[in-house]
């Protein structure tokens, strides 16, 4: 499994033969996919190309029907979600969901649920280790807050942010986790263009801290802005990778988004 | 939420009611008082189950009656006063819950709820049936009073101060348990287990947790009845209480401790108000309790809660 | 050999009750999502008011019974009016505990009504008995039996061999697409509740003559027919019958081989067990296709 043009360590995830069955359909045919550590590797696709499936199938959401799934030495396949976050692998989701009876901060908190040791009982009777922990993970939290140009927001309530801030509190929620890897899907739906170059700014901060990012986008810009490698996806195959220019002159991607006759408009 | 001084007011100010309630009322108010600030403990713990975690529980009273009857035995057996039986009833209970909620929490909505319906059921039965230990459907009586040293609490009013302390302590490890990551991962759970799972909460064990929590007030809310009332049969603890809980509950405001209060004190108190209507009571407890659930979903705690929010907003 | 035939009448007779209650339970959360703890309070309505029915009717069966459906259907459209729309859309637990209090009010009306003691009603076969070699079966019992087979047989084919029951299945499985469809909902969750009324009346008037009847059997019927409705599989009406005979032969039987104490713990642990091990019912959910 590892990469011709570099070191096994180099490959973070590791994805072969994967295949998943929805009744009669086959969301994601035979899929081979590798992410390099430290890069920021986009999936893209027209509408239904099974990217979000994938999503689902890497984060521990569904069980694919075949496959394997590596993430650094450690098999995915039949890991409930919570222990692949727990492995390192953390996930956005595309409508964002967040906990709306909980306020900002606690949103965050959540996240932190392995990285709390204390016992019930220390909790009850506020043990030294318990005090410490709370306030340890509580300075992180608003120190993701902050990193994120959120911190005065921390106590209020989720129901009361902006659309492009509750997005921003999911990948707050996400970080605390303390992942090798962020899957992200979708992240730039909905935000004006302003926003979208926050999130930008967000993402390339990321990647300069060693975060690994698969990122499932619509926004081309965004895309080609930020993308290392691209793959892309239609009906649930892989029918291009490589850089940003590799892929914008590949006659099987244009035809997946614009058709046949573009494709041939294109390259005559 | 309101301001700080504005909200030390209130406690203070319903502090200083609760403490002087008795004195107002009659004596068999009193009992009646007694009997739902009881009651409010097993509502609290269903705060936990069904207020945070969401958990369809229908089963709170059978949790009641292993409290109860496992107090008043060890008691009646062994000759154990209250401060030791109580704690061995709580920690019975918590191991029954662990051991029924793990396979049942995996059920969700109606069939979870049915399950709790089953459980309730089944442990009616058991109570009724198991004569050489509960004395089936003529159940346990001279239970004793509880006491610290020669001082006894025998009569209505030294009750109520005692349920006055127990509430206070319940409550005070209801907020700790609430603002930890316990009963953050509980509230999470109810509003996106999706989200859970990709945060790494293991929904199942906060299912159970909660479930356990709310197990364990249940059981103490047993344990209190059984030595204030020194008589306990198996129909304390039947479906219909459970039911009369979850009521309790959501009248006061589902996720709220004070509510849970209000809610069984106004629960408990519903045959007194409405003994007017005589024999009617039942028909006229059920409408009022659709019309409150059409017009205050919230609860009334809940409702009043956020109508005295939005007018100190406006006078801010 | 001779009581063993005579107890497998019996509970089949008993069985095929808690069927026709069971699908009354199922109906109304199938098409409507609602969990409806008021339906043993139902089937007690009906007992009581075939009974009165019976007593006015001066002795004609045919009018009796047919005065009881069709007070049942007022009833149900008074329970439609009354308790599912104003909790329309609430959240589950404020719907379970609305038809828990609906259940409670009812459960009050009748005894103020009839009264809280015990009632004897007549069969419209009398006491009249089949002897078949040796065994004694009341024909009361056979008529049960047949009344239930034959009920759900015509709810099968109106669910699946009508426009109308088409139409049912439309709303139950996503009630906000069938409206698009130009489907009326809310005429049809209306005729719904008036279904569900009339089913639980009739598993109301078969019981009268084989148990004294008092208003306050509704709770210990309704858990009896959950057990049916979870063994048998929501949704599925062969489901409800083979549910409801399980019960009714683990109840019976039990109560005569095991221990009378325990049989109803016998049911319940065999609907603790089906929700663990097969939660879905020995017939799968199938009309609406909830989960």
């Amino acid at each position: 499994m590892s990469d011709p043009a570099g070191a096994p360590s180099d490959i973070i995830l590791s994805v072969r033969g994967l295949l998943h069955r929805f009744g009669g359909l086959l969301a994601v045919n035979a899929l081979d996919l590798d992410v390099r550590r430290g890069a920021v590797h986009a999936l893209i696709g027209p509408n239904g190309a099974g990217k979000s499936t994938l999503v689902n199938l890497l984060s521990g959401a569904m069980r694919p029907t075949e496959g394997r799934i590596s993430f650094d030495g450690t098999n995915l396949v039949g890991l409930p979600m919570y222990r692949v976050a727990r492995a390192g692998l953390a996930r956005t989701f595309q409508n964002g969901r967040l906990f709306t009876r909980l306020s900002v901060i606690e949103n965050v908190l959540i996240g932190a649920e392995r990285r709390f040791r204390a016992s019930f009982v220390g909790m009850l009777v506020r043990s030294p280790r318990f005090r410490a922990e709370e306030r340890d993970l509580t300075a992180g939290a608003h120190a993701l807050l902050d990193l994120l140009g959120m911190e005065a927001d921390a106590d209020r309530p989720v129901s009361t942010l902006p659309y492009g801030k509750q997005r921003k509190l999911e990948i707050a929620r996400a970080l605390i986790l303390e992942p090798r890897m962020l899957l992200m899907d979708e992240p730039a739906a909905g935000l004006n263009s302003g926003e979208v170059d926050g999130l930008i700014e967000v993402i390339e901060g990321l990647r300069a801290r060693g975060l690994t990012i698969l990122l499932i986008e619509h926004n081309m810009g965004l895309v080609m802005r930020l993308a290392d490698r691209i793959t892309v996806l239609n009906f649930g195959r892989k029918i291009a990778e490589g850089t940003a220019g590799d892929i914008v002159n590949d006659e099987q991607v244009i035809e997946a988004y614009l058709g046949r006759r573009a494709a041939h408009a294109r390259l005559s | 939420m309101t301001s700080g001084p504005g909200k030390i007011a209130a406690y203070v100010v319903g502090a200083l009611i609760l403490l002087s309630l008795p004195y107002g009322i009659s004596s068999y108010g009193l009992r009646v008082l007694d009997l739902s600030l009881i009651s409010a403990i097993a509502v609290i713990g269903l705060c936990f189950a069904f207020g945070y975690a969401g958990l369809l529980h229908l089963g709170q009273a059978a949790f009641v009656g292993i409290g109860a009857y496992a107090s008043a035995l060890l008691a009646a057996r062994f000759g154990l006063g209250f401060w030791v039986t109580m704690p061995c009833a709580l920690v019975i209970a918590a191991i029954a819950a662990i051991i029924v909620g793990v396979p049942m929490l995996r059920l969700r909505g109606h069939y979870l709820a049915l399950a709790t319906v089953g459980l309730n059921v089944t442990t009616e039965i058991v109570a009724k049936n198991w004569e050489s230990v509960t004395g089936g459907e003529d159940g346990l009586s001279a239970i004793p009073t509880i006491g610290i040293g020669a001082f006894r609490f025998d009569s209505d009013l030294r009750f109520f101060y005692l349920m006055l302390a127990m509430l206070a302590i319940v409550i005070a490890i209801g907020l700790a348990i609430r603002h930890s990551r316990f009963g953050r991962a509980m509230i999470a759970v109810r509003d996106d287990e999706l989200a859970c799972g990709a945060s790494g909460v293991f929904a199942l064990r906060t299912k159970v947790l909660a479930f356990t929590i709310a197990a364990v007030f249940g059981a103490l809310s047993g344990a209190l009845y059984a030595h204030y009332a020194n008589y306990i049969s198996p129909s304390d603890f039947d479906f219909v209480h459970s039911i009369a809980y979850l009521v309790m509950l959501i009248v006061g405001g589902e996720t709220s401790m004070i509510g849970a209060i209000g809610g069984a004190i106004l629960i408990g108190f519903a045959p007194e108000m409405l003994r007017f209507v005589g024999e009617a009571y039942l028909a006229v407890f059920g409408i009022g309790v659709i019309v409150i659930l059409v017009l205050m979903p919230e609860g009334i705690v809940g409702t009043l809660s956020r109508l005295w929010r939005s007018r100190v907003a406006r006078h801010v | 050999m001779l009581e063993f035939v005579q107890l497998l009448v019996n509970a089949l007779a008993i069985g095929c009750i808690y069927a026709v209650i069971a699908l009354s339970f199922e109906i109304a959360y199938e098409a409507t999502g609602v969990v409806n703890f008021a339906t043993g309070q139902l089937v007690t309505v009906g007992a009581f008011v075939g009974a009165s029915a019976i007593a006015y009717g001066h002795g004609n069966m045919p009018v009796s019974y047919a005065m009881t459906i069709a007070a049942m259907a007022a009833v149900g459209l008074a329970f439609f009016v009354t308790v599912y729309l104003p909790l329309r859309g609430k959240s589950v637990v404020t719907i379970v505990i609305g038809t828990v209090a609906a259940g409670i009010a009812i459960q009050n009306v009748s005894q103020l009504v009839w009264g809280p003691l015990p009632a004897v009603v007549a069969s419209p076969f009398g006491g009249r008995i089949l002897h078949l070699s040796k065994t004694a079966i009341p024909f009361h019992s056979i008529f049960v039996i047949a009344t239930a087979v034959i009920l759900m047989g015509c709810i099968w084919l109106l669910l699946y061999r009508t426009p109308l029951g088409k139409q049912f299945r439309a709303v139950a499985q996503d009630p906000e697409v069938a409206m698009l469809m130009g489907i009326r909902v809310w005429r049809l969750h209306g005729v719904t509740w008036i279904l569900v009324a009339v089913l639980a009346g009739i598993a109301g008037l078969l019981l009268s003559p084989i148990w004294f009847i008092d208003v306050s059997m509704g709770d210990a019927l309704a858990l009896d027919a959950f057990a049916a409705a979870v063994i048998g599989g929501f949704g599925s009406i062969p489901g409800a019958i083979c549910g409801g005979v399980l019960v009714g032969l683990c109840e019976i039987l039990g109560a005569a081989y095991i221990s009378s104490a325990y049989k109803d713990a016998l049911v319940f642990l065999l609907m603790i067990g089906f929700l663990l091990l097969r939660p879905q019912g020995i017939f799968g959910e199938r009309i609406g296709d909830r989960g």
